[in-house]
């Protein structure tokens, strides 16, 4: 179920408000059923026989909790090491069966001289964020971060809540720990929600949906009948795109989990004012980048233990970003792009970077981050040179007819995706409440309505137009 | 010891279970023996036809867009465009044995590059519905469909052949 249909806004929601409010606030652990029961339902909608492998991911992570933590508690750090070791390789073993074996055995088919018969299943949607997150929990509770979950239903309802499981933020439990058992509700903190999932529903809707058809139209054409100017609109409009269409279902997730009483942490925080790629990357899909610094990096040894072992860290972080986004070479070119950059960015660029103009800072970051979404979204490796090539002259000339055509028509969306990127509109809601009081809030509170009843009538007659990091 | 050994039985219990999860997913949960027509008829309805303008072709239709022989199938519907600036299509496949699907996808997909070709640089919307096509296989059933409805034209299908 996409959160920007008809239905989910009318029905599914609606519903679920209903029957979780109906229940009194000091009844939490009904409270939590009912919202893991529409959790479920969620996820069914789409994907019935993948429920099964969600369920059951979760008793398993919810029984090697218990293990891992009575281990612990009997002074048996070895056997709860086990235990710790026996989690994540299940786990992974889940995650690389679903989505990896297939990109691994085709390659292997590739170059072996017999072919390894496989067949390839559906990906099971949200399956890289909810692993994610119970490994968190395992390794937390191994590191003593946090303490064991005996409640099934709050382990359950951590996995599985509605407004993440699909496309994230990735939720630590360290961070929702004290939440699953007791939150604050407030009508303050609900209309906030709303408001929020509002925004984010016109990011996708507005923004994200109509500069996306500008990319769609310039990706069908052949590279080699691609201007360079007519090839940077349309990545341009992608970078835009995979943005305001990402930020946008975090700001509704964050937004819905409000309206139910939790608070998840900032998934974006524009990352497209950064200055240098390594700041882009501290604004950019934040819950996923910790997540890999937590886990990952750290544990290798980060940057105490010399500067080989710092690059190789890296290296191996971003490869695995990478890969974590698919199981095609375009995404592990995409994370190794990254991980060189962040490289040169540190041992090099660093002692010069900050002395450049902000405006040549900016240009700087905004020109890799457009030639890094070429291979992000191009289908292969080949398609992603040959894009690039005619972004630099080697397609079909400079500027055509077809450009100018795309620019002048979509310049006035350009200019309301610039704006929005910024952090000006925020701020200006911010004075503009601050200064008007009760009136400012009032003004703003119509402002969200309308944007409602507009996106409301966008979805009407749109067709289906699912989030692009549903397929992570 | 004993909670050594129960502990160890869980995970061993744990292995089991998603390998028998695995196995029942990747093995065919198709029902092979239903005859085509019947899928068809539960898949396509009237309204559909009537909606999207689609029209049905023959064998000589199937040999030019998919490059496929009638005769090396065990049986096909097909409802093609409406019109020549029209990508709305439904093609049900039913092949001989299970071998045959890997090649009648790439077929399949074969049609969806080639009409996104055709459609390239003009038609907005069509190569939209043409990148949102949708192919699903199970058992020796193949159903693609380009149009609005495909999604929920797909699902119908996969809960048609299901055993």
């Amino acid at each position: 179920m996409v959160f920007s249909s008809i239905f989910f806004i009318f029905m599914f929601l609606p519903a679920a408000l209903i029957c979780y409010y109906l229940v009194p606030a000091r009844f939490i652990a009904v409270r939590n059923v009912v919202l893991l029961i529409f959790s479920i339902l969620f996820y069914a909608w789409g994907e019935p026989v993948y429920v099964i492998l969600m369920l059951f991911s979760t008793m398993c992570n919810y029984f090697l909790g218990l293990d891992i933590n009575h281990n612990i508690k009997e002074d048996r750090r070895r056997e709860a090491g086990r235990t710790l070791i026996f989690a994540i390789v299940f786990n992974l073993f889940i995650l690389g069966y679903f989505k990896y074996a297939g990109f691994l055995i085709s390659n292997l088919n590739a170059i072996l001289p017999v072919d390894i018969p496989f067949k390839e299943l559906p990906l099971p949607i949200g399956i890289s964020f909810y692993t994610f997150q119970t490994m968190s929990y395992i390794i937390d509770l191994y590191r003593g971060k946090v303490g064991v979950q005996k409640s099934y239903m709050r382990f359950a309802l951590y996995v599985t809540m509605f407004p993440q499981l699909i496309a994230g933020p990735i939720v630590r439990y360290d961070d929702v720990e004290k939440q699953l058992a007791d939150r604050q509700y407030s009508l303050t903190k609900f209309g906030n929600g709303a408001a929020r999932f509002i925004v984010g529903m016109g990011k996708k809707v507005f923004l994200a949906n109509n500069i996306g058809v500008v990319w769609t139209d310039i990706s069908a054409t052949a590279p080699e009948h691609l201007s360079a100017l007519a090839a940077w609109i349309g990545i341009i409009a992608y970078t835009f795109q995979i943005y305001f269409d990402f930020s946008g279902y975090s700001d509704m997730a964050i937004g819905l989990g409000k309206m139910f009483g939790f608070e998840f942490l900032e998934n974006f925080n524009y990352p497209y004012i950064a200055k240098s790629i390594t700041e882009f990357w501290r604004r950019w899909h934040m819950s996923l980048s910790s997540w890999f610094k937590e886990y990952v990096y750290i544990p290798l040894g980060g940057n105490r233990e010399g500067t080989a072992k710092q690059i190789r860290n890296i290296l191996v972080v971003w490869l695995l970003t990478g890969l974590w986004h698919g199981a095609q070479w375009t995404f592990i070119a995409w994370g190794v792009y990254y991980g060189l950059l962040l490289l040169l960015e540190k041992f090099v660029l660093s002692r010069w970077q900050t002395r450049w103009p902000a405006f040549l800072q900016h240009l700087y970051c905004m020109l890799f981050v457009c030639i890094g979404w070429v291979f992000f979204a191009s289908s292969s490796i080949g398609n992603a040179f040959a894009y690039l090539g005619a972004m630099f002259g080697f397609g079909g000339g400079i500027a055509d007819g077809t450009a100018v055509y795309y620019l002048t028509t979509n310049f006035l969306l350009f200019v309301i995706l610039i704006l929005a990127s910024l952090p000006i509109g925020r701020r200006l809601k911010q004075k503009f409440v601050e200064v008007k009081g009760r009136v400012g809030v009032t003004l703003a509170m119509a402002g969200y309505v309308v944007i409602l009843v507009l996106t409301v009538g966008y979805l009407v007659t749109e067709s289906y137009n699912p989030f692009l990091y549903f397929r992570f | 010891m004993k909670y050594d050994k129960i502990a160890l039985g869980v995970k061993i219990a744990m292995v089991v279970l998603l390998f028998a999860y695995i196995f029942m997913l990747t093995s065919s949960s198709a029902d092979n023996k239903k005859p085509l027509e019947k899928v068809a008829d539960q898949v396509i309805s009237t309204k559909i036809k009537e909606d999207t303008g689609i029209r049905e072709e023959g064998a000589k239709e199937l040999k030019r867009y998919y490059s496929l022989n009638a005769a090396d199938i065990d049986g096909f519907v097909l409802y093609g465009p409406a019109g020549t600036m029209d990508v709305g299509e439904i093609l049900i496949i039913k092949a001989k044995d299970e071998s045959q699907m890997e090649d009648i996808r790439t077929s399949v997909q074969n049609r969806i590059d080639e009409q996104l070709k055709n459609f390239n640089g003009y038609g907005t919307n069509q190569t939209e519905l043409l990148n949102h096509a949708v192919i699903r296989t199970n058992g020796r059933f193949l159903f693609f469909a380009v149009g609005d409805q495909a999604a929920s034209l797909g699902q119908s299908f996969s809960k048609s052949v299901r055993k």
